[in-house]
């Protein structure tokens, strides 16, 4: 069998819809046509029942109420209905205070910005060297003025997890509101809103074979946690999102939970052992670096450092290869990765890191094709560079004064 | 055989646009990635801007996909540098219920006859606008062109004109018209103008925001840079071909639309011949949507109307969707000064292109049957 090329790695940029999603949308495209806000006739109801199912399969995967599970057009809104709408909401009741993680993703990270300038202190907490957050100075962080802690499952770059538990129990103990970035984590490994006190929860369709342009958020009733609406309108969603919910794509990500709920632990094993398998092969290349925590993450991100070679240069050599260099949402430009810099990470590793990304359709096959690839490149690739000849001979690139010409 | 009369509440899907997103569905399309399915993405969203560029005469403008018509019109509400804000008195609910606490709100009214009045929207200008040193552009004046209830067209270039001429910028909503009627958004003149899909046949949960060059605007959605930092989210790859290619069928069908005015004009001359004066249609001598028809029955509460024609397998809604359900009284009613017997008691017939002469006969003759029932029976 011949492989399609290129070879797709970029599973946490975005996932093919599961052939199963598919057939799913367009049934409810075809049959389901209604507009489910239609309270006067039967197109609206089916369309409204069909979209009750898949709220409570996604409340399902999470131990949630379908009552606490609203319809958002991604990942990214509903951290900015998450972050922006527990700040406004509670301002009033004299808290300014917002505390995040400085690895989160650039949706967090520019809502809080966006909060900071109306005003709202803000705290971006730094990472150990592994990624990870350290507890300890999340909770001294927090404060009387502290509405919310905002920090993420996953890491979408490094795919380190942070611990949710723990930080939950900090936030419950302090009486502030936990919310959680789960857009890589959602469908993946197990999450229990309850267990975890997480108050606040977003989801993105798109990361688990459902299709781009929905997404939701959970929000707590129990303690109740409010917002202030991002967006006013028709009063959609229980005055949370208003905007016609759109039925089929809401069919496809509750379809897709179900599946990820039902196969989360076969996914996991296959992901796991293609992720151990490419990791073992290619660190038998010496001098490459996983960024982030080896223990404490998701296996189907792997972020590798290859030292002694150009971060350009190996992204053209393995352009059979669908991959990236940092998060897909910076990746247009071409700046070294935030997150790879609040780890310490050098500037010249963090230029030559690439994310693979492993998922449901990944076969054996292509990871072999994706070992061979990138063993042949790197080892060409460091025979023509000088910067692997010099660290051959022992030389600290660190010590050398480059001079700009 | 169910009959579908609900069409400017949202539409059924096009063969074809089905075929175009089921296509892109199974592939990792992400626009911001550096391989090449990045660059294919980039591609599906370029071409689609393109054709939604060609079809509404929009060269002049930036496209920014949204997720759907209420989100285009939240950010131009809520992230323009506008402080002022007129809201005519027969915008949709997305528009009319902003109210930003940091912004003026004015309103400026229809007459009677259901059509935006240009004599007080000069007024209204004129007595509230107040100079903003630091913008050139005072204030923004949103107005549709075509009403979503009664399917009037609004005077949109006049209207154009005189927000001008005070220095202002004009929001056009096109979404109930564009599909229905030609739009072409240079002689409307427009400096913002929203879109939504799902009304012209395409899937529900994508939009757009037209932003005439050169204007500045904030996200409301903040996140990665995707679309010139002015929406942040992975673009809905499969939503945006889907949207495109219904945007091409239907502002190429313009004419075959049109004829649906026939249909139309038969079933309301065929009640009023029925009912006469326990009859108002709306907007009935304007220039109209040739596929939308606001009824009202004398003193006949609107639900009750509806689910009799449910019952009868004939779907249509009391007025504006979005309000189904809440039982306010039509804002669009009030604002057109609408006698009282007919305020609460009107119903929306939104016609599509799939209607034929036997669904128009059966509505016909079910009004027909409750008409006779409420004035005449004991």
């Amino acid at each position: 069998m011949t492989l399609k090329l290129p070879i797709y790695l970029d599973y946490q940029s975005t996932t093919p819809v599961d052939p199963r999603v598919v057939e799913a949308i367009t049934k409810s495209l075809s049959e389901d046509f209604g507009n489910p806000h239609s309270r006067t006739h039967s197109f609206g109801w089916k369309a409204e029942e069909s979209i009750e199912i898949a709220r409570g399969q996604i409340a399902s995967l999470i131990n949630a109420d379908p009552k606490e599970i609203f319809f958002t057009s991604g990942a990214t809104e509903s951290n900015n209905i998450a972050i922006k709408g527990v700040a406004n909401f509670y301002k009033n009741s004299g808290k300014n205070h917002v505390i995040t993680l400085a690895t989160e993703h650039k949706c967090v990270i520019n809502s809080v910005r966006d909060l900071e300038q109306e005003g709202f202190k803000t705290t971006f907490l730094p990472v150990q060297k592994n990624g990870i957050i350290d507890l300890n100075q999340l909770e001294s962080a927090i404060n009387d003025q502290t509405a919310l802690v905002s920090v993420m499952a996953v890491n979408n770059e490094i795919g380190v997890i942070q611990p949710l538990k723990q930080i939950g129990e900090i936030c419950r103990k302090k009486g502030v509101f936990f919310h959680s970035d789960c857009a890589q984590a959602f469908g993946k490994i197990p999450l229990d809103v309850n267990d975890l006190n997480l108050d606040l929860m977003s989801i993105s369709g798109h990361k688990i074979y459902a299709p781009k342009g929905i997404g939701a958020i959970f929000i707590r009733r129990k303690p109740r946690v409010r917002i202030k609406a991002l967006f006013s309108g028709g009063g959609q969603e229980r005055q949370i999102r208003s905007g016609t919910v759109p039925t089929a794509l809401a069919v496809g990500l509750g379809l897709a939970s179900k599946i990820a709920q039902e196969e989360m632990n076969k996914d996991y094993q296959h992901v796991k052992k293609l992720s151990d398998k490419f990791y073992n092969e290619i660190t038998k290349l010496t001098h490459i670096y996983l960024n982030g925590d080896a223990i404490q993450r998701y296996p189907g991100n792997l972020n590798l450092s290859f030292a002694g070679i150009e971060g350009e240069s190996m992204i053209m050599a393995i352009k059979d290869l669908a991959v990236s260099s940092g998060s897909a949402c910076t990746s247009a430009s071409l700046e070294p990765s935030y997150v790879l810099h609040s780890l310490g990470v050098d500037d010249e590793l963090a230029h030559t890191s690439i994310r693979f990304g492993f998922g449901r359709f990944t076969t054996d096959e292509e990871i072999d094709y994706a070992i061979n690839l990138i063993k042949q490149k790197v080892n060409r690739l460091r025979e023509m560079s000088p910067l692997w000849e010099m660290m051959q001979d022992g030389i600290d690139l660190k010590s050398i004064n480059w001079k700009s010409h | 055989m169910s009959i579908f009369f609900d069409h400017n509440s949202t539409t059924p899907m096009h063969q074809e646009v089905l075929k175009v997103m089921s296509e892109i569905y199974p592939q990792p399309l992400n626009s911001s990635a550096i391989h090449k399915l990045g660059r294919q993405a980039q591609n599906i969203v370029e071409h689609a801007k393109n054709v939604i560029k060609k079809s509404l005469n929009a060269d002049n403008y930036e496209i920014i996909f949204t997720s759907g018509a209420t989100e285009s019109c939240n950010q131009v509400i809520f992230a323009s540098q506008q402080s002022q804000l007129f809201y005519s008195t027969i915008e949709h609910a997305c528009i009319d219920s902003c109210k930003p606490n940091n912004k003026a709100i004015n309103y400026f009214p229809c007459d009677n006859d259901g059509i935006i009045s240009l004599e007080k929207l000069d007024k209204i200008l004129e007595q509230n606008i107040t100079k903003n040193p630091t913008n050139n552009k005072d204030f923004i004046a949103f107005a549709m062109l075509a009403n979503n209830e009664t399917g009037a067209i609004q005077p949109a270039q006049k209207i154009a004109q005189i927000i001008h001429q005070k220095s202002g910028l004009f929001f056009c909503d096109i979404v109930q018209a564009v599909g229905k009627i030609k739009v072409d958004l240079e002689e409307i003149n427009a400096d913002f103008a929203c879109l939504s899909a799902h009304k012209i046949n395409a899937v529900q949960g994508i939009g757009a925001l037209l932003v005439r060059k050169n204007i500045e605007l904030n996200p409301l959605i903040f996140g990665g840079k995707q679309q010139q930092s002015k929406r942040a989210g992975t673009l809905n790859i499969a939503g945006i071909a889907g949207f495109a290619k219904a945007m091409e069928i239907a502002t190429n069908n313009l004419e075959q639309y049109s004829k649906i005015a026939e249909l139309r004009d038969y079933m309301e001359n065929q009640i009023k011949k029925i009912a006469q004066d326990h009859v108002k249609i709306f907007c009935e001598n304007q220039p109209r949507l040739a596929n939308t028809s606001l009824i009202a029955l004398a003193n006949c509460d609107s639900q009750t109307q509806i689910i009799n024609f449910d019952l009868s397998e004939i779907y249509l809604s009391a007025g504006s969707t979005c309000s189904s359900g809440t039982m306010s009284q039509s804002r669009i009613l009030q604002a057109m000064n609408c006698p009282e017997q007919f305020v609460n008691s009107a119903i929306r017939v939104s016609l599509g292109l799939t209607t034929t002469k036997t669904d128009i006969e059966k509505f016909i003759s079910v009004w027909n049957n409750f008409y006779q029932q409420k004035f005449f029976k004991k």
